[in-house]
């Protein structure tokens, strides 16, 4: 065991495993975060929470990812390179090991651009290549970056996330290779709408032996409404959502949106349950974190071992 | 070659406000060829100040000249009488041009007209855009070229992120994504195989996060 | 008047002075196609359009400078177009950029 963590004994043990993703609060209310993680409970292995997400300022990860723990519920967070220098992370990482955190999903994260705070500084002192290496290192070499031994280790099961659908499409696979050889024990994939291009990329992964390599999780996300299909379409870099989904989410109508939505999330679960080398699933219902409990359940993936 | 563009007219006018009598200093070097403070601007901000002030019954004396180089003790000595006989000097060279004016005559005012934006080439008349970022340890053997540290909005050395879309960066739609330039130079040169290897963490020592650096040649000196 | 070989000639400090002392400054240019340079009359646009621009910056009536395209035979049109600029100069009133008399 590399962490020991519940996902990780799930995945080695061969469940196909499920985890959710929640994103903080603004604000400093605790009991958002519970309530949200309450809600999880018993349908995911683990549950993602976001690091300053679109670089818009929010609790961070760590602090309530160490919440979500104190209460029996497993957290994987999230850590990226644009806030945090070496000296930083590392240091964050000691903390989060010791407050009981042992997931860790390394992200290279969102330009400042995009957030609330646009005319900040950028750290990026490392790349998520270079993140992931250096947990490894921390863990199985017991060593700083800087090659200094730590006297005792975090132990993280370390994660990583992967676009197959983004450009360019042959170097993709190239990425998750380096990802790999760095050191990650799993890997969530961006959201799946077009199942057919997500399995051209798993063969392709396949090819390359990674999905013995690394545990795959396929990330899914129930839709609200065939305008949010539109605008994942039209408007979110690295999205493929096929015409065919936004015309079944526009033909069930402003009434059966949100049922059509959650039909088309549990299709494709189905379908990519049954490709070979995905270990499991990935749900994002962000600000729909009460849908998960049905997916999970609807989609046959009750009870969790 | 160092890149800058004026500054904004009002904030140049709130600068030299209470000043009668100042003196434009231009250079004739990379901010001639990026068009921002050759003689050529310099003489049109002369003119525009001047009129400025005409208008707001506050009339200005401006002297004018530019030097071939303003970042140079040799060439800003030939402005000594113009500084003296002046209250300000209004710089339109680089930021270096402003600082070297003040070391070499510490007791003169000087503004800085100009905001220097980058290292970068004319790609056309009229477009200049980044190239390099004076990191001090060069990685350009490594990317085909491209340099990574500057035209990656995130310098990444393992790119590139989720966000590359169409060989554009996520940061903005006319920028291209270094990462999609260097796996497409790379692949043009049969070196593919260079993009497996994981680049360790940066040295961002030899850089500015170093503190401000200096090189002495003994070798050179007189 | 200023007489010039061809209008790609005038500089944009040419221009500027012009203004220094005066209320107006008109510029007449060969056709578009018409340039005997090839492209003088397209580098006196760009000049124009550069002016307009600081005269906007600095709020001096950026009318107060205008381009117009004739050929050399049209002098009726040269004589309707200086009225007209000299008549919207006089509605514009004295250039507040110039210097005291």
């Amino acid at each position: 065991m590399k962490s020991g963590s519940n996902l990780e004994k799930i995945l080695c043990a061969g469940h196909f495993a499920v985890t959710a993703e929640l994103g903080p609060p603004k604000s400093v209310s605790a009991e958002v975060v519970y309530k949200k993680a309450e809600t999880l409970k018993g349908y995911a292995d683990a549950v993602n929470i976001t690091d300053c997400q679109t670089a818009i300022v929010r609790m961070s990860s760590i602090a309530a990812g160490s919440m979500l723990a104190s209460r029996g519920i497993e957290p994987i967070i999230q850590m990226t390179c644009r806030d945090r220098n070496r000296i930083a992370i590392q240091s964050d990482l000691l903390g989060a090991s010791a407050l009981g955190v042992k997931n860790l999903l390394c992200l290279t994260g969102d330009h400042q651009k995009f957030g609330n705070h646009p005319q900040s500084k950028n750290v990026f002192d490392l790349d998520s290549i270079q993140l992931i290496k250096m947990v490894k290192d921390m863990r199985d070499e017991k060593k700083f970056q800087c090659g200094e031994e730590i006297k005792v280790e975090p132990h993280f099961f370390i994660g990583a996330a992967e676009n197959p659908f983004s450009e360019p499409f042959e170097f993709r696979v190239l990425r998750l290779a380096k990802k790999v050889k760095a050191g990650i024990d799993f890997v969530q994939t961006q959201v799946v709408y077009n199942v057919e291009k997500f399995s051209k990329w798993m063969e392709m992964v396949r090819e390359l032996g990674l999905h013995e390599k690394v545990f795959i999780l396929a990330g899914v996300a129930p839709l609200k409404s065939a305008g949010m299909a539109k605008y994942m379409k039209n408007n979110v870099p690295g999205m493929d959502v096929p015409d065919k989904i936004v015309e079944r989410m526009t033909v069930a109508g402003k009434e059966k949106a949100k049922e059509e939505g959650v039909n088309i999330c549990i299709d494709i679960i189905d379908q990519v349950k049954e490709i070979k080398g995905v270990a499991g699933v990935h749900i994002m219902a962000i600000e729909w974190e009460e849908i998960v409990p049905e997916i999970v359940e609807k989609a046959g993936l009750l009870p969790r071992p | 070659m160092i890149v800058g563009e004026r500054k904004p007219m009002q904030e140049i006018l709130d600068m030299i406000a209470d000043h009668k009598k100042i003196f434009i200093a231009g250079c004739g070097t990379c901010v001639a060829v990026c068009m921002a403070g050759g003689d050529k601007e310099v003489s049109i901000l002369s003119s525009a100040i001047k009129m400025a002030r005409n208008k707001e019954n506050k009339p200005i004396e401006i002297l004018e000249q530019t030097p071939l180089r303003q970042c140079e003790w040799e060439f800003v000595d030939e402005l000594k009488d113009k500084i003296e006989a002046c209250e300000a000097v209004l710089s339109m060279a680089c930021g270096i041009g402003v600082q070297t004016l003040v070391e070499r005559f510490p007791k003169v005012i000087v503004y800085p007209a100009v905001n220097t934006t980058f290292l970068g080439l004319p790609e056309e008349q009229g477009v200049w855009s980044e190239r390099c970022g004076a990191c001090g340890n060069c990685v350009l053997d490594k990317t085909g070229g491209i340099c990574p540290i500057v035209r990656c909005s995130k310098s990444l050395l393992n790119g590139p992120c989720g966000g590359s879309q169409d060989g554009k960066c996520e940061v903005d739609p006319e920028v291209d994504c270094a990462w999609q330039l260097i796996y497409d130079r790379l692949k043009t040169l049969g070196k593919l195989d260079d993009l497996t290897e994981i680049l360790p963490p940066k040295d961002w020592s030899t850089g500015r996060d170093g503190g401000p650096r200096k090189i002495v040649r003994e070798d050179m000196k007189l | 008047m200023i007489k010039v070989p061809c209008s790609g000639k005038i500089e944009s400090i040419h221009i500027m002075r012009a203004l220094e002392e005066g209320d107006g400054v008109v510029i007449y240019a060969c056709h578009k196609e018409a340039c005997q340079f090839l492209r003088g009359n397209l580098r006196a646009e760009a000049r124009l359009a550069y002016i307009k621009n600081i005269l906007k910056e600095i709020s001096i009536e950026e009318e107060r400078v205008q381009m117009y395209y004739l050929s050399p035979s049209n002098g009726v049109k040269f004589t309707r177009t200086l009225s007209t600029f000299y008549e919207d100069l006089k509605s514009l009133g004295p250039n507040a950029g110039r210097a005291e008399e």
